[in-house]
């Protein structure tokens, strides 16, 4: 599914440069559960954004489903966002003024799709936000918000989703539930690829998902893959 | 791509952010509005002014009798009108040459009739200085609303900068980001266009009835309001929005979503940490030392306006005509025939048989110096009206012209109230973009400090406290924007004064306006740093 090879991103300029990402290989496969372990600072969300096409590496490759990342112009790599890949951030990036059910919807008229809504009512029974989609986000819970940035993530059906500390914000409750959810939706075929340093989280995944990959990272380097 | 969903929700729930783009875009289509107006009114003015006196001629001859038409024999274009001649010069014919071959031979025939010309007329209201003023206004107007919605729109853009990050990061290209962008843009610029010109249309139409219109002799101007400036406003205003739009879009298209979503964090130094230092103290001197491009701009907002007022305001202020009422005992005296000249001391010996205290100013005027005691014209201002008006009437003066300049003067008052109406706006509107634009960028600068400033709180810095650190930090740095820009306005006036060889007078118009500038500007910083940390505290 993501085959990284050999890739690094280097940020400033001069004296003052940080290799976020020094020169990273792995392999993850269809419908495997990744994740993406390592203290605060050792480069993962860096990682994880250039998977999702937000962000170019200054060198390597990131081949996802047989397609080059690294040699798209810029509008096939949006369209890749759009399409193939959903993101979820740590701290949700919804956009404030929308309401939660046309922030779901956003990808998919980005897309111009004609008809969404029944997919929306179902994403939106599944991830648990039903009562709650005619609500602003700075009006709904933490948990919720990130719910609601999982529907909107799985909108338009992308065979990859990409998640960067999902539970970073949540209480404990709130993140077991949003665990289960993508072990859930791992479970039904879409490859994942999670960021977390929770040590309690990795283990809980690495026992329920169907097929784990265990990546370390310190440094910007891979230091560790089980699985 | 959502757009008009994007813009509704903006717009019902952020409507601040757009109201601020479109008072700016107001203002400026205003600023262009009323210039290109008061232009065309004073061309249709004195277009139907020289049409007025000429009924359409080139050239009138009168009084002509119909046995003198034979002198017309050789002149082209006449037409005999009852008692006078109309002529209208065919486009081939050479109009000095004919002017003054027709002067010869009425003259050589001992005719008494005289040739007027309203073609030199008509044709300095095709060319005048006026407009040409006026070409000029527009294009300073032009280039402040390019700045200032350039400025304006950078702002707002900031403020926008995650939902655009957002936008990307979900898979929207460049193209439809910025067609929503555009969109935006459009339908403010729209609505501004027509609130702008409907508003120029409304004040012009008062300035110019008010003050300008029946001021014949004075200044011919008519209200007139042309489709074709307005158009050519529609065309300027737009084509400044989609410049801006297209310019900063491209700086957008260059950023990745990450880049977009992210804080930047840049390593800063610690020099300014010493002991016993003041919260207040380190807070202003940190801020000043480290955040140089929030300085630079609110400089940049600061500076050239308030260089601008002052000496703007010191012109303005060397042509200031005194009130009309204080001058009613004005008159200007004419030696009848210019050959003859009134000396100094006759001039001054019969203005005292009048006023024998000698409560009296006479000033010589047209080339008259002082070296040179011959007189043929003055201007005298008497204390007393009485004097004045026994002047005027006494059979002394009768054998010289007198001209009472009394009406004439309050004509000019009302002319230079109309302008200055004018003037006043034109400012009002560039000031009042700069006030909004400081005020967008600081409330913009102190949005970004929002965590900072929350962290003030969390770790028991008092309300007031935290809302006095920001007002004292933006009181300093718009204070030294300020007394930045004295000096410099300062000294520009005086080349000006030196330049022109007029004195800048410290009257109302000269010393007003700047300190309203200064009051203006320093409200903007406090005012604006006071009330975002206030919200920001509120909201938590
Ligand atoms: N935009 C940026 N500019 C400069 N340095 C950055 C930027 N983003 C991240 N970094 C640096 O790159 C390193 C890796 O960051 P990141 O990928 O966010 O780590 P993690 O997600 O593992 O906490 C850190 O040292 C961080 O300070
Ligand atoms: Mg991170």
């Amino acid at each position: 599914m993501i085959q990284v090879t050999d890739i690094t991103k280097i940020y400033g300029t001069g004296g003052a440069t940080v290799h976020a990402v020094d020169h990273v290989s792995f392999t993850l496969g269809e419908g495997q559960f990744g994740l993406l372990c390592g203290a605060s600072g050792s480069g993962k969300s860096t990682l994880l954004s250039m998977c999702g096409g937000l962000l170019r590496p200054e060198a390597g490759e990131i081949v996802v489903g047989g397609e080059n990342l690294t040699q798209m112009k810029p509008e096939a790599l949006a369209a890749y966002r759009l399409k193939r890949a959903g993101y979820i951030f740590q701290d949700f990036n919804l956009m404030k003024n929308l309401t939660l059910e046309e922030n779901i919807a956003l990808p998919a008229m980005i897309a111009g799709r004609k008809s969404y809504s029944g997919n929306l009512r179902e994403l939106a029974e599944r991830v648990g936000i039903t009562g709650r989609l005619l609500h602003f986000p700075e009006e709904v819970s933490g948990g919720e918000r990130q719910r609601c940035a999982i529907a909107r993530a799985l909108i338009n059906s992308p065979s990859l989703l990409l998640a960067d500390e999902p539970t970073g914000n949540l209480d404990a409750d709130n993140a077991a539930q949003i665990v289960r959810l993508l072990l859930e939706i791992n479970r039904a075929g879409t490859t994942v690829l999670m960021v977390t340093h929770d040590v309690g989280l990795r283990d809980y995944i690495r026992e329920n998902a169907p097929s784990p990959l265990l990546l370390n990272m310190r440094d910007g380097r891979i230091y560790e893959k089980i699985g | 791509m959502p757009i008009k969903l994007l813009i509704r929700r903006t717009f019902t729930r952020q409507p601040t952010l757009y109201i601020k783009l479109f008072i700016m875009l107001t203002l400026s289509v205003m600023m262009l509005m009323n210039t290109l107006i008061i232009r065309d009114s004073e061309r249709y003015g004195a277009r139907t002014e020289v049409l007025e006196k000429s009924g359409g001629y080139d050239y009138i001859v009168e009084p002509v009798s119909e046995d003198e038409l034979y002198l017309f024999s050789e002149v082209p274009g006449w037409e005999y009108l009852d008692g006078k001649v109309g002529i209208i010069l065919p486009s081939g014919a050479n109009p000095s040459e004919v002017s003054y071959k027709l002067s010869q031979r009425l003259k050589e025939a001992g005719s008494g009739a005289m040739l007027t010309s309203y073609r030199s007329l008509k044709e300095s209201a095709e060319f005048s200085t006026f407009a040409t003023l006026m070409v000029g206004v527009l294009i300073f107007a032009a280039g402040v609303a390019l700045v200032s919605i350039w400025l304006m729109y950078a702002a707002y853009l900031d403020t926008r900068r995650a939902d655009i990050g957002t936008l990307y990061s979900l898979g929207a290209g460049m193209k439809q980001v910025r067609a929503w962008l555009r969109r935006e843009l459009l339908v403010l610029t729209a609505a501004a266009l027509v609130l702008g010109i409907l508003l120029s249309a409304v004040f012009m139409f008062a300035v110019i009835r008010l003050c300008l219109t029946d001021l014949a002799g004075v200044t011919p101007i008519l209200y007139r309001f042309s489709p074709l400036s307005m158009l050519l406003v529609i065309g300027m205003t737009l084509g400044i929005s989609m410049a801006v739009i297209s310019l900063h879009t491209r700086r957008l298209a260059g950023m990745s979503p990450s880049e977009l979503l992210a804080d930047t964090h840049i390593p800063r130094s610690s020099k300014e940490l010493r002991d016993g230092r003041s919260l207040e103290g380190f807070f202003t001197s940190a801020s000043l030392f480290r955040d140089k491009k929030h300085n630079r701009i609110c400089l940049f907002a600061t500076m050239p306006l308030m260089v601008l007022g002052i000496v703007v305001s010191a012109h303005f202020g060397m042509y200031t005509p005194e009130d009309s009422a204080r001058r009613l005992g004005d008159v200007q005296l004419y030696v009848t025939d210019s050959e003859v000249a009134l000396h100094r001391s006759e001039a001054e010996a019969l203005l005292n048989a009048l006023d024998p205290d000698g409560r009296y100013i006479l000033t010589p005027v047209d080339g008259d110096t002082s070296d040179d005691p011959l007189i043929r014209r003055m201007h005298i201002t008497f204390a007393d009206k009485s004097v004045c008006d026994s002047l005027l009437t006494s059979e002394q003066v009768q054998v010289y012209k007198v001209k009472d300049f009394r009406a004439q003067n309050a004509d000019y008052v009302r002319l230079y109230a109309g302008f200055g109406v004018f003037f006043i706006v034109f400012g009002l509107c560039i000031y009042a973009d700069a006030f909004l634009l400081l005020a967008t960028y600081i409330g913009a600068f102190l949005e970004n400090r929002r965590r900072d400033i929350l962290l003030l709180g969390e770790i028991g810095c008092e309300e007031r406290r935290i809302v006095r650190l920001y007002m004292t930090q933006y009181a300093v740095r718009g204070g030294l924007a300020i007394l930045a820009a004295l000096p410099l306005g300062l000294a520009l006036t005086g080349v000006m004064s030196v330049g022109l060889a007029m004195p800048v007078l410290p009257n109302l118009v000269t010393i007003l306006p700047p300190v309203l500038i200064v009051a203006l500007f320093a409200a903007a910083y406090v005012l604006a740093s006071m009330r975002t940390t206030r919200q920001i505290i509120a909201e938590g």
